[in-house]
């Protein structure tokens, strides 16, 4: 039955109402953008009322769809935009809220063309909650690739990244991946005769080489999201170069949809043809982490470190999704929605930190020794990010790492070991930042953050101390 | 036996000739406004003298019409008003005579209705040439430079070969099989048995017919052209036509060829991947944004081609919603074209609007809309053509046309992609002159046209359903 009030169709509609009020917003060199982005921030804070309303509607357990809104769209093929939602999903869009505020807070201060930034901050936001609570094929696919558009834009405008040759091969190769997922969707639309919801899909039977090509093209469609080897270079190559704050979490967050993508279409009981295709995945995904950790530790650029830290444990996230159980999902969301939150406040503190860097020439080695204020919250930030226990990502990771132990010693040890020289490195840069006997006498006019930039930094450290004692701390009961 | 009121839309683009030439020839003071709205007018009361008689055929055998074909035609007149409403703008701009323009341009009109009309071979291939010959005037009038006369020269020669080749074809097969009904040609084919003749002929047709679609390997003459004439010309010949010809082929594969129709698909398909293979890596390679878009053009009528292989009313419906859609985005694209000019000057190329999207955003925004509506991007109505059509080849299990196809849009992806970058991406280092009103409000209602049959596709698709079933 459809609910009397369509909260889905609002949560994905908010953004766009938000765009269009950015659009008419008045930006000229008075306003300086801040019209642009104080409507943005309404329209993300709104959503995000919007998600905690949902949260008191809805059972708190994995995979069981609620609040299920259907919107007839296509006769021949049968396309219906049908979303819904379950606490998994709903926790990541939360998280995903929570990041782009943060990376609004971190653009505040650029005034130049802020309105198309958030023009396509907010499209993207959109296309984000229409993917979270798409529960059909046609719907996913739909914000699959429709997310595309203002990512590319995004990246290309305002990213920063100069080799333009990188950006053509990033977006194309996303694009192959989304053009795969939709031809093996209309093989299986046109195997059951009918759109198939998402919670059935593994349970859909076609012929052998039926199923290679279905499974396989699926498999591309959602990899080509993750930084894995060997086409995580053209990722790399965009995503660990991103100079803007809101864009980098932004192009950061992408590889989240192919982790979800894979958590919502693979099957606990596999067909043969793809435990082959499981094996590879996890033998190079384990590959990829220790290669990316290796050379978070060798790359100076902090940049790389963050993105590094976020490949590995994305693809950590991923080989929690493999484990033949639905019982761990849930604590790979409380983990992600940590994880979110943790990278996106290291990042914007890592662009405030450059922006001082550059205006005061000081160098990077004892830099926190001048910012008292962000040294205390980079620093809890770089904890909770190894795995300290200060967020959600602890116990969760923990949870995490014993099931791969229980399910594959050797893949769970490599795995540790990643996690250990991403943390190693993070570590090392902190340490690198707040070195004492590093600091440059003669510089003075280093600004630390404000008393509000410290009440907002400490805010999301706070939500990260409430979701490590119980990460559904908002939801009664 | 004659319903001499199934020929109404065409007297009444006649007597709007007519009426344009005498105040041509009577009247001193007349604009670039006066021949488009006289133009508008007659084009306008053909269209709906089209609808109202949908059902009426003159000459049962020879030209006919029936609600099929209406929809073709509607949809031709709808363009054509596009275009011409457009194409004002250029004249009042150059403050040149239109007269010539909106002559050739309701003459072409009657030839491609009568083409799509037309189930007699001597008539459907005189109508396509004429069509063909107006289409080489209006793209010849922009040619200056010594250079492009010869092209055209060229063109012209060319031209008059694949000419008489199809017609050598027509006049053969007509002759082989006794008449030149679609009907009689269709049961001589049926009951004979097939011979070298026979299908020299055939392909002679198929041949000239590809020539003036503009389909590869014949498409050479196309892109050279689009880019030499002046905009409205290449914007006309660009998208209108298209539906005529889909329409035109359509008709001959069903009504005279469907004996010999499992010879020809392989060698059809063939042609249709060419087109799509070719008109995406010869994008790629192209810095003039109308032969661009001509490759666009013919990557997209591949794609069609695919889709209507099977001849079945899924596969045509497919075809045709694809074509539909790409057709608007693309009307749209040229729209685009007369907003890009720099000191009274149109822009062509691709570096010289670079950073367009600084002071025209609204101009780059909605180039945006449309080519990711054109490579199928959800949530765009190109979104919907692609799905349609992409369905329709794996319910046939034609998988690798699909993954062709798949591989064209990528690399068509890769053109626009390129243009977007040049557009938002690249330093602006011209000044770009203001957009006039009319363009932004057409360009206004191409978009809100997307967005609604994209909100509601069941309105247009429901409609062309019943009309083409």
């Amino acid at each position: 039955m459809q609910p009397t009030i369509p909260y889905l169709l609002f949560l994905v509609l908010m953004p766009l109402v938000g765009m269009l009020f950015v659009m008419a917003a008045k930006d000229d060199d008075k306003t300086k953008g801040t019209n642009a982005l104080k409507v943005a921030a309404l329209a993300v804070v709104a959503d995000l009322l919007l998600i905690f309303r949902i949260f008191t509607l809805i059972s708190l357990k994995y995979g069981k769809i609620q609040l299920l809104e259907v919107y007839e769209w296509l006769d021949n093929p049968q396309i219906s935009l049908m979303f819904g939602v379950d606490c998994f999903a709903l926790l990541l869009m939360f998280g995903v809220h929570l990041a782009v505020l943060i990376g609004l807070w971190g653009v505040r201060q650029e005034a130049e063309e802020q309105k198309s930034r958030m023009i396509f901050t907010l499209l993207f936001l959109s296309m984000m909650n229409g993917f979270f609570t798409a529960v059909d094929i046609f719907s996913f696919f739909i914000f699959f690739e429709a997310m595309l558009l203002p990512l590319y834009m995004l990246v290309g405008m305002f990213g920063g990244v100069r080799r333009q040759g990188a950006l053509f091969r990033f977006m194309l190769y996303n694009l192959l991946g989304a053009l795969l997922l939709l031809a093996a969707i209309l093989v299986i639309y046109n195997h059951q005769g009918s759109s198939i919801a998402l919670s059935k899909i593994s349970s859909v039977k076609l012929g052998m080489a039926s199923e290679i090509m279905v499974w396989s093209s699926i498999f591309v469609a959602f990899i080509s999201r993750i930084p894995i080897w060997p086409f995580h270079y053209w990722i790399s190559s965009i995503s660990a170069r991103v100079k803007n704050p809101l864009v980098f979490i932004i192009a950061n967050i992408v590889p989240l949809t192919g982790v979800y993508g894979f958590m919502r279409f693979w099957p606990k009981t596999m067909p043969d043809v793809m435990i082959f295709l499981v094996a590879i995945l996890e033998v190079v995904s384990v590959l990829t982490m220790l290669f990316i950790a290796l050379i978070a530790i060798i790359n100076k650029d902090i940049q790389y470190k963050v993105f590094s830290f976020m490949t590995v444990y994305y693809i950590f996230y991923l080989l929690g999704v493999f484990l033949p159980t639905d019982q761990i999902l849930l604590n790979v969301g409380f983990a992600i929605f940590a994880f979110l939150l943790i990278f996106s406040a290291l990042e914007v503190m890592l662009a405030y930190m450059n922006t001082q860097q550059e205006n005061t020439n000081m160098s990077t080695e004892g830099c926190l020794q001048y910012m008292p204020r962000l040294s205390a919250v980079f620093t809890f930030m770089v904890l909770a990010g190894i795995g300290m226990p200060l967020s959600a990502m602890f116990v969760n990771n923990f949870v995490i790492m014993a099931g791969l132990l229980n399910y594959n010693m050797i893949t769970a040890f490599v795995a540790l070991g990643a996690l250990i020289l991403v943390a190693v490195a993070l570590l090392a840069d902190l340490y690198r930042r707040k070195r004492e006997d590093n600091i440059a006498k003669n510089i003075v006019s280093v600004a630390d953050i404000s008393t509000a930039e410290a009440v907002f930094m400490w805010g999301v450290a706070l939500v990260l101390v409430l979701s490590f004692v119980n990460p559904l701390w908002f939801v009664r009961g | 036996m004659y319903d001499f009121m199934a020929l109404m839309p065409e007297a009444i683009l006649l007597f709007t000739i007519v009426v344009m030439l005498m105040v041509a020839l009577l009247r001193s003071k007349n604009t670039p406004k006066t021949f488009y709205t006289l133009a508008k007018y007659g084009v306008l009361a053909a269209l709906v003298a089209e609808i109202a008689l949908y059902n009426h055929t003159l000459w049962l055998g020879h030209y006919v019409n029936n609600p099929q074909i209406t929809v073709f035609k509607v949809v031709i007149y709808l363009l054509l008003l596009g275009n011409m409403h457009i194409s004002l703008k250029w004249f009042l701009g150059e403050d040149k005579s239109s007269f010539g323009f909106y002559v050739l341009l309701i003459l072409s009109l009657l030839s491609l209705v009568a083409a799509m009309s037309a189930v007699n071979l001597y008539l459907w291939w005189g109508c396509l040439q004429v069509s063909m010959l107006l289409h080489y005037v209006l793209l010849r009038d922009g040619c200056d430079a010594d250079e492009q006369k010869a092209e055209m020269k060229c063109l012209g020669l060319v031209a008059v070969i694949y000419g008489v080749a199809g017609t050598c074809g027509v006049f053969g097969l007509s002759r082989l099989s006794g008449g030149a009904e679609f009907a009689q040609i269709l049961a001589f084919l049926s009951q004979t048995e097939l011979n070298v003749e026979i299908y020299v002929a055939c392909a002679l047709i198929l041949v000239g017919l590809l020539f003036v679609m503009g389909m590869p390997p014949f498409h050479f003459w196309m892109s050279g052209a689009a880019a030499a004439a002046i905009l409205p010309a290449s914007g006309y010949v660009s998208v209108v036509p298209l539906f005529a010809y889909y329409a035109c082929l359509l008709n001959l594969l069903e009504s005279v060829f469907s004996p010999i129709y499992m010879v020809l698909k392989p060698v059809l398909l063939i042609f249709a991947l060419m087109a799509v293979v070719l008109g995406a890596v010869a994008a790629n390679n192209e810095n003039n944004l109308r032969k661009l878009f001509v490759y666009s053009r013919i990557f997209v009528m591949g794609i069609v081609l695919a889709v209507i292989l099977n001849l079945s009313e899924e596969a045509e419906f497919a075809g045709f919603v694809f074509l539909l859609v790409s057709l608007l985005a693309m009307a749209g694209v040229y729209t685009i074209f007369y907003a890009f000019k720099s000191k009274g000057e149109y822009l062509s190329d691709l570096p010289d609007v670079a950073g367009i999207a600084e002071s025209k955003p609204y101009v780059a925004a909605a180039m945006l809309i449309f080519m990711t509506s054109m490579l199928g991007f959800p949530p765009l109505l190109g979104f919907l053509g692609a799905v349609i059509a992409l369905n329709q080849l794996v319910v046939i299990h034609q998988y690798m046309v699909v993954m062709v196809i798949m591989f064209g849009v990528l690399m068509m992806a890769s053109a626009y992609l390129r243009v977007l970058k040049t557009m938002y991406f690249d330093d602006k280092h011209k000044s770009f002159d203001r957009v006039d009103k009319g363009i932004y409000q057409i360009l206004l209602v191409d978009i809100v046209l997307i967005a609604v049959l994209m909100i509601n596709p069941k309105i247009l698709l429901g409609l062309i359903e019943l009309m083409l079933k």
